[in-house]
């Protein structure tokens, strides 16, 4: 594990993803001066929580998708050659990684924000940011998972990121539109997970559900889980190039 | 009795429709250096992943330190090994000191129990340990490439082409190092085309083709038992002499054959090249050369991995 943080470290796509999110997070401190706080925890959804589900994304790719694109993995699997022990310390790093910065900005925002609405009417709620930090806490992880299995299975950087994409943004919404198996699919039910969480209908998958239910916590680690296995399969039973 | 360090039997593998390795077996003793040759494509890096767990074998075992690969305990016996495959692993955008502490870490190794600062002065690269790696030239990711490999003092390091690239100045700069690593308790196997380097840096040999071993011993067996046809002398004496030469010499049974570049090629039962010259001199011809006709690795290399009937030893 202390490797991997050495490497997020060391490597520009990590610097870049937290430059691209303190760009963001001064881009809302400017909105929020010009146009006010928004409603609930608007502001902090827009130049937060956009920009970190993004990046987790991007992150979650990378974590894998790293050794793929840098040729290293004869090396890192030479130093030890325990697969499963080198997944589990990437995933490790992903929920901790994408877990404090998500949770730190939203938490950044919350004086920040209330500071730069100081000349509007709406006001920054702590419960709002809270809520909807912890809710994007939950989904960012969800998203780096799915990038990172994605990157397991293609074994490749390219592929890993295009994949997690058309899997977020094609394959899961198409999924969640056929009438039988809706119920199966991972966005609602991470939607509903979230949702609950933040109490803000977000309106990405028709009706607004207001309370997850078992069966929505179920779907979306069933995904996490599947995607995840698929990844670890390919990544241990593959010989290495 | 030498230990033996790393060792493969009978192993084979195939990819799709190609054959690999075919029944390979090898293995390096305690302390030497040990060279991997062959044609590109002969199989070495399969051999060399085998090896170190990244490839399976189809058939076969195969042990490193004592312990079966992919066993028991081969995570702490890969861990203990130094490896470089087919050019160094770098990651580019960082530099030398973090690729080394990468590596240290993986191994859970502070950076003086790795001793990034020893090795990177051991390979010269001391200077440009802050710079990022992609801006090296190939010589010095080579370089960087080893001084990883012997990240944590391994017991055996493992290196796949470790020349490839480098300059001449590279080359001895390599050469010298690697040859000085058995002094430190290091076993070294080591594949390589150039022969010549291999020739001055082992001190014992596999030659393979097509998967399977064609030659195996010490440099000097290899040499002797594939060049015992072709031992004898080499005489260079006048051109238009060289008929009457050759009759001399084959007249007291000696055989006698145009070696490339003008000389004789003087075979069969003489011990001393002196004779040769006494025998030439009484008849009035000058010998302006007169050399031992020794087998360089490269003639023996051709000849095994070109003949398609050379016996298998």
């Amino acid at each position: 594990m202390r490797a991997e943080l050495l490497k997020i470290r060391s490597m520009p796509t990590p610097m870049w993803c937290l430059i691209a999110l303190l760009i963001c997070f001064v881009l809302g401190i400017a909105g929020v001066i010009k146009w006010g706080p928004g409603d609930d925890a608007g502001a902090a959804d827009i130049a937060v929580g956009l920009p970190t589900l993004i990046a987790a994304v991007i992150f979650g790719v990378w974590m894998a998708g790293v050794e793929f694109g840098q040729n290293t993995l004869r090396q890192v699997l030479t130093a030890d050659p325990r697969r499963g022990r080198l997944i589990l310390a990437k995933l490790s790093v992903i929920v901790l990684v994408v877990g404090l910065v998500t949770a730190g900005l939203y938490l950044l925002s919350l004086p920040v924000y209330h500071l730069a609405a100081s000349g509007h009417e709406g006001s920054i709620t702590t419960e709002a940011v809270l809520r909807a930090g912890l809710s994007a806490v939950v989904s960012n992880l969800a998203f780096a998972i799915v990038g990172f299995a994605f990157a397991l299975i293609t074994a490749s950087m390219a592929g890993g990121i295009t994949m997690a994409l058309v899997f977020i943004f094609v394959i899961d919404t198409v999924t969640s539109l056929i009438p039988w198996i809706e119920n199966y699919a991972m966005g609602p039910a991470l939607s509903d997970i979230t949702e609950n969480i933040s109490g803000v209908d977000s309106g990405l998958f028709g009706e607004s559900v207001s309370k997850a239910t078992a069966q929505d916590v179920i779907v979306a680690l069933a995904w996490l889980v599947g995607l995840v296995a698929l990844g670890s399969l390919r990544f241990i039973r593959s010989e290495v190039k | 009795m030498t230990a033996i360090l790393a060792s493969v039997d009978g192993i084979s593998k195939r990819f799709g429709k190609t054959q690999a390795l075919s029944g390979l077996s090898l293995a390096v003793p305690e302390g030497s250096v040990c060279g991997l040759l062959g044609p590109n494509g002969s199989g070495k890096t399969t051999a060399i992943r085998i090896l170190l767990g990244l490839s399976r074998a189809d058939s076969g075992s195969a042990e490193l330190l004592g312990t079966t690969v992919g066993g028991r305990g081969f995570k702490d016996v890969v861990s203990r090994t130094g490896s470089l495959i087919e050019g160094p692993a770098l990651y580019g955008r960082a530099t030398a000191r973090q690729n080394m502490r990468i590596q240290a870490r993986a191994r859970g190794l502070s950076d003086d129990q790795a001793g990034i600062d020893r090795l990177l002065q051991l390979v010269g690269l001391n200077e440009r340990a802050n710079t990022n790696a992609r801006g090296f030239s190939l010589g010095m990711k080579q370089r960087l490439g080893l001084a990883i490999s012997l990240i944590g003092d391994p017991k055996m390091v493992i290196l796949d082409e470790p020349t490839n690239g480098l300059d001449p100045s590279g080359i001895v700069e390599i050469r010298e190092l690697i040859t000085r690593l058995p002094q430190s308790g290091v076993t070294v196997l080591v594949s390589s085309h150039l022969l010549s380097e291999v020739q001055l840096m082992c001190d014992r040999a596999t030659i393979i083709n097509h998967g399977s071993v064609v030659a195996d011993g010490t440099m000097e067996q290899i040499l002797r038992r594939a060049g015992a046809a072709e031992a004898g002398f080499l005489v260079r004496v006048a051109p238009d002499e060289v008929l009457k030469a050759t009759g001399i010499l084959t007249e007291i049974g000696l055989s006698v054959a145009e070696a490339p570049g003008g000389e004789l090629a003087v075979g069969g039962r003489i011990e001393d090249g002196s004779q040769i010259n006494t025998l030439l001199a009484g008849s009035g011809i000058y010998v302006s050369e007169l050399r031992k006709n020794q087998p360089d690795l490269e003639g023996v290399f051709m000849s095994l991995t070109h003949d398609p009937d050379a016996p298998v030893t």
